[in-house]
């Protein structure tokens, strides 16, 4: 039984990792971050977070392909993931939600929403 | 490529519109028969005098008989003078046809009678009445009534063409005919010629004209190709922008927030003032980029519609809480009027919710310890959401541009409240979902907006924005054939397969639990139902056994939906599939394809094993 609730925030933007992970820190998350698709894709396995925080315009791989590649992993399938796209688009809450995503949000974040569908995906774990 | 202009273009024919007056030049018909007209007077008379000169070797010393012949002809030189001067035309060519018959005859009854050599001249009287005249009957009858009366004349002066001077011999006169002939003929070949030229020159001068308006109609096609273009160019630069804009302010806002926390908890009021200030800021930024973005994407055309179905009361009241502490704060009171019986809409929730919260944000931003009503209706095809208030209301002058982006008084009057892009925005939206917003509003009185759209937006009203969707209103043969029943208790299923199930050109119906999806699959009888086995109350497997044994329902092709493995029961059951969640939606297009093509019959392993590899 966790006491702390654990993410793990997959984004390559220095400004928004470090601005989003203080802020998460600050609700008392403990948060570990992943700079790109592939090691989100480790870290998701080998830190088993809580949740994990997805950002799609990922580099290489982008976010899509790395929640396709977590929920493909049974170790990792379970995990809920919060999908964050720059684009408000209808497409992208389909998308997110067909790879499997417990859900979306949109960047900027609005903070106060997010550490709402934060805490309804760890109290009731996808 | 036209070839260099000859002598002729150069000279002669300046010469002869010299003698034309202007009010021949206006229409081209005209203006070729009074070209005609002068080559004839001016060319013709040369050909005319080679026969009288030759008339003066045969007879060195002629009488007055010869003198009147020789000035018959040198009067043809003064008609294109008479037409300078102003004489009217059809008169005057008829004067010149009357000239020409004179000579002609004068000099068949002086030189030679009815075997003379000037009598082949005969037959360029008809023709030069046609090109002087054109072939109108009235002017042709009084050509031959001409002729007539001449011949008449002619007739009775030679005693019925028995007596005739011999003032040449005739033998002399047989040399003048091959003469006479030549002349003749070269003058008919001249006018001919000349006609053909007239006539080939307008035919240029047509084609010359469609050339011209082909290439201008290239030009514009390529002009609008090319705006059409920079449009794009600039909508795709918009929403590169956009995203490239973001990113920073992503750090802006999210920064400001921090230490506006920050500074809040240590009770640093002045620089939490500050602070809010820049989220404030931030917060404008963000929404105008949002509404820009909006913009762009719908005038691009890429705007993407993603139609579900949904209930529109619980809708109406998220939105209405989104803004209800706003309307407070002006001193407002919000009302709401919506029937919670008024049931599912099949349409894009998002945008339907970014339509309603801008109009009930110019409500709240505009009224002042007023009221604010939201009333939601129904009716056959459509459903409208109208938002009446009791704010100032918007002059009339105004009402005409303002869903224009930009609208003057919209924009930032009050602060960093509204974009200005708004109600522009909102009205695309609208329309792009095959409805519109309007406005009634009466200035010192208040306004209302309607938001009026269609309960089931389908393919046809998306047009090329959106995959086709679903179409309950309509449960004809043709649609019921390939409509799908998907029974699940878990929302965002029946929200993933609706999606994709309506892009693959299915009818989607949806039921949350077994109760209602029995009830429905009897009322709409499905041509599949894709049923989850793990239900609350009723599982699908209880569903299962009531559709197979209810007497319509029995061949109706199910595939069950699963998360664990229960081929077994699944058969025994008579399931005709199953397929393991989560949905892998490009075996599922293959399954159910497969499952429809069999009907009701047993599926072949093939696609058994699609279910399977969709695991």
């Amino acid at each position: 039984m966790n006491a702390v609730t654990k993410i793990l925030l997959v984004e390559d933007n220095e400004a928004n990792r470090d601005m989003l992970g203080r802020r998460l820190q600050r609700q008392g998350f403990s948060v570990c971050f992943a700079l790109d698709g592939a090691s989100g894709v480790s870290m998701a396995a080998s830190e088993s977070p809580d949740v994990i925080l997805m950002d799609i315009a990922l580099g290489e791989m982008d976010g899509w392909e790395a929640t396709r590649l977590i929920k493909g992993n049974a170790e990792t399938s379970r995990i809920p993931i919060i999908a964050l796209t720059a684009h408000a688009l209808a497409t992208d809450k389909a998308r997110s939600v067909e790879v499997g995503c417990a859900d979306y949000d949109t960047k900027p974040v609005d903070f106060p929403r997010l550490l709402g569908k934060i805490r309804a995906c760890v109290n009731v774990p996808g | 490529m036209r070839p260099p202009p000859s002598a002729l273009q150069k000279w002669f024919y300046p010469l002869l519109d010299w003698f034309i007056p202007q009010k021949f030049k206006a229409d081209a018909e005209t203006l070729r028969r009074v070209r005609m007209f002068m080559v004839s007077h001016l060319c013709g008379p040369f050909l005319g005098h080679t026969i009288s000169l030759s008339l003066l070797v045969l007879d060195p010393n002629p009488g007055w008989y010869w003198i009147i012949f020789f000035s018959a002809i040198t009067a043809f030189w003064l008609f294109p003078f008479g037409l300078k001067l102003g004489a009217p035309y059809v008169p005057l060519a008829l004067l010149s046809v009357q000239d020409l018959i004179f000579t002609i005859l004068w000099g068949c009854y002086h030189y030679g009678g009815l075997a003379s050599p000037i009598q082949p001249w005969m037959i360029t009287v008809p023709l030069l009445a046609f090109f002087y005249l054109g072939s109108a009957r009235s002017i042709q009858l009084c050509v031959f009534a001409l002729i007539i009366v001449d011949l008449g004349v002619f007739y009775v002066l030679s005693d019925g063409g028995r007596q005739f001077p011999q003032h040449v011999p005739y033998e002399l006169l047989s040399a003048l005919g091959i003469v006479s002939t030549v002349c003749a003929a070269l003058y008919v070949s001249m006018m001919a010629l000349y006609y053909s030229s007239l006539v080939n020159s307008q035919a240029e001068l047509e084609r010359e004209v469609s050339r011209r308006r082909l290439e201008a109609a290239r030009a514009l096609r390529e002009a609008t190709a090319k705006a059409d273009q920079a449009s794009r160019a600039k909508s795709e630069f918009l929403a590169k922008m956009s995203h490239e804009l973001r990113t920073p302010l992503n750090a802006v806002i999210g920064y400001s927030a921090m230490l506006l926390e920050d500074a809040e908890a240590c009770q640093r009021e002045q620089q939490a003032s500050d602070l809010s200030k820049i989220q404030s800021a931030g917060q404008y930024l963000l929404r105008l980029i949002n509404d820009l973005l909006e913009l762009a994407k719908l005038e691009a055309g890429k705007m993407d519609l993603y139609v579900e179905t949904f209930a529109l009361s619980p809708l109406i009241n998220d939105l209405a809480d989104a803004h209800r502490e706003r309307i407070a704060a002006g001193g407002n009171t919000l009302v709401i009027e919506c029937p919670d019986d008024i049931g599912l809409i099949s349409g894009d929730a998002a945008k339907l919710g970014t339509i309603v919260l801008n109009v009930l944000g110019n409500a709240a931003k505009f009224t002042r310890n007023g009221r604010i009503v939201l009333v939601a209706s129904r009716s056959d095809g459509s459903f409208s959401i109208s938002v009446s208030d009791t704010g100032p209301g918007i002059e009339a002058r105004r009402l005409a541009t303002l869903f224009e982006k930009f609208d003057g008084d919209e924009a930032g009057t009050n602060g960093y409240d509204g974009t200005g892009l708004g109600l522009a925005l909102s009205r695309r939206l609208c329309r792009l979902m095959g409805g519109d917003l309007t406005v009634q509003s009466e200035h010192g009185s208040g306004s209302c907006f309607t938001i009026c759209l269609p309960v089931a937006m389908s393919a046809e009203r998306l047009g090329e924005a959106a995959a086709p969707g679903a179409d309950h209103d309509s449960p004809d043969a043709e649609s019921a054939e390939r409509s799908v029943l998907v029974i699940d208790d878990d929302p965002n299923v029946l929200y993933v397969l609706q999606g994709s199930l309506s892009r693959l050109g299915y009818t989607v119906i949806v039921a949350a639990d077994g109760f209602e999806g029995i009830e429905l699959a009897r009322e709409t009888r499905p041509s599949l139902i894709l049923l989850d086995t793990h239900m609350p109350e009723l599982t699908g497997w209880q569903v299962l056994k009531a559709i197979r044994s209810d007497k319509a329902l029995k061949r109706c092709p199910v595939v069950m939906l699963t998360v664990d493995d229960d081929l077994q029961r699944g058969r025994a059951t008579g399931a005709n599939a199953y397929m393991r969640k989560p949905l892998d939606p490009e075996a599922l297009q293959r399954l159910l394809a497969q499952v429809l093509l069999d009907g009701g019959a047993d599926v072949p392993s093939s696609s058994r094993q699609d279910a399977a590899m969709a695991a």
